[in-house]
């Protein structure tokens, strides 16, 4: 892509970059031509439009070049000149980074004897904290199972107690219909009555032990359900508490460092303002 | 007035050059001073923000500061500075466009920076403009918008932008000319659009 040669004249021309003879030339022809004035008055009015874009201040950054400031873009003592700004720069940020937060919210990691500790807030001391032995937890689970067996029993004891009760009963009232056969023939339908209420009798006593066996269950799982939500609940809500207050504690912290880069940014203005005046 | 004395002092950078291809830092720091906002705001209409400006115009400086011994014409220097430049800016543009990483034409920060000195209606009608300039701008060919940035931002010769591109002095006016015709129909249907 190309432009014709009037055209390279035209640009410059538009950019003043001709000698006075060349410009006088030009001028002669343009004054003769419709197709480069119009050409010139459409260039012209773009670059007039491109002057809305000024150009934007900006400051040289602080840490840039000079014997007291380019160390830290630079290690000016070797010959190689290495650039060591960036890489060691970003680990130094991140580093005081990381010292920042851990100090505002009071993290700390400990490792001795009693195990390893990491952790916002103060560090809690091993002898404030009563941990169960192995053999302590195992004792009290046996505990439990024992109260659990010796419940169970008592109440597996009282069932059978009823069951002879109710099999006593049965062997009186089988008792008497012998000696009914001995004193009159007995009829089918006694016979009939007499197995239907046996078998009633047992499936309500199958019934109620049954019953009682599952109720003792699911009352002892629900127990110790209810146990093991209520732990979980109070840890939950004590790391919460713990979480809220570090937060809050960092927050006040901000708001405080804000305020001074607030009244140091308000002093600086004030004296700049000042010297100005 | 400033601007003037700001051009003086950059036509007048031979004897600090000189110094910096000797090792003077303090030299080099000065050069820097000059040239800082001049390479910064070539950056900033390339790609029309401020944060790749400012690390494309980081890199130019430390980039000089490395192979300013190894210039052999004091004179080439404004050339040679704009090609270093104009290779990060192109290295940064591929680099931003494999990341599909696009931004507005001030950052927040550098809105927050400048005044709300003057008439507020002027003020937005200026910003209003500048970032439909940077925008068209913005969407030209790669070769076009830089010899356009180079000669209508830059004030550089038709002679000193073919040198810094590599390329004839009648392509970079052929680019000029071409590239201004685009941004006259791209401005035109941008402001019938608004």
């Amino acid at each position: 892509m190309d432009i014709q040669d009037f055209n390279k004249e035209l640009l410059d021309y538009l950019y003043d970059e001709m000698t006075p003879n060349e410009k006088k030339e030009f001028e002669q022809k343009l004054s003769g031509s419709e197709t480069l004035q119009h050409e010139l008055r459409e260039l012209t009015a773009v670059r007039e439009e491109l002057d809305g874009l000024k150009d934007k201040e900006v400051m040289e950054p602080f840490s840039t070049w000079g014997k007291t400031r380019s160390s830290r873009w630079f290690d000016s003592n070797q010959k190689t000149r290495k650039i060591i700004f960036r890489p060691v720069t970003a680990v130094a940020a991140s580093l005081v980074i990381l010292m920042l937060v851990g100090y505002l919210t009071n993290f700390s990691i400990s490792v001795s004897g009693d195990g390893f500790q990491a952790g916002f807030s103060s560090q809690v001391k091993a002898e404030d904290q009563t941990f169960l032995s192995e053999a302590e937890v195992q004792s009290l689970v046996n505990q439990e199972v024992q109260r659990s067996n010796k419940a169970l029993i008592a109440r597996l004891t009282q069932a059978e107690e009823g069951y002879n009760q109710k099999i006593n009963m049965l062997e009186t009232s089988l008792k008497s219909v012998e000696n009914r056969d001995r004193n009159a023939p007995v009829t089918n339908e006694d016979l009939q009555k007499f197995f239907v209420n046996a078998e009633n009798k047992n499936a309500e006593i199958m019934k109620e032990y049954l019953k009682l066996t599952s109720t003792q269950q699911h009352e002892y799982f629900r127990t110790m359900l209810t146990q093991f939500n209520d732990f979980y609940r109070q840890q939950r809500e004590d790391d919460l508490t713990l979480i809220q207050t570090s937060l809050l504690e960092m927050q006040q912290n901000q708001s405080v460092q804000k305020q001074e880069t607030d009244q140091a940014i308000t002093s600086l203005y004030t004296t700049v303002n000042q010297r100005r005046n | 007035m400033a601007e003037v004395l700001e051009n003086i002092a950059i036509y007048h950078s031979k004897s600090l050059i000189l110094k910096s291809k000797k090792g003077d830092e303090h030299a080099y720091g000065k050069l820097v001073g000059l040239w800082f906002k001049r390479i910064y705001n070539f950056s900033l209409k390339y790609f029309a923000d401020h944060d790749l400006a400012m690390e494309v115009t980081q890199q130019t400086f430390i980039t000089v500061y490395q192979k300013i011994d190894r210039l052999k014409d004091v004179d080439t220097f404004k050339c040679w500075l704009y090609k270093i430049a104009l290779n990060y800016c192109r290295e940064e543009d591929r680099r931003r466009k494999r990341k599909k990483w696009y931004s507005i034409f001030v950052s927040e920060d550098a809105r927050m920076v400048e005044s709300n000195y003057g008439q507020p209606e002027q003020e937005y009608q200026k910003k209003e403009k500048e970032e439909l300039i940077a925008d068209v701008l913005r969407r030209l060919p790669d070769e076009q918008k830089t010899v356009i940035i180079m000669k209508e931002f830059e004030g550089l010769k038709f002679r000193e932008i073919a040198e810094a591109l590599s390329i004839s002095e009648n392509t970079a006016k052929s680019r000029l000319y071409y590239g201004l015709k685009a941004l006259k129909k791209l401005l035109e249907n941008s402001e019938l659009k608004n």
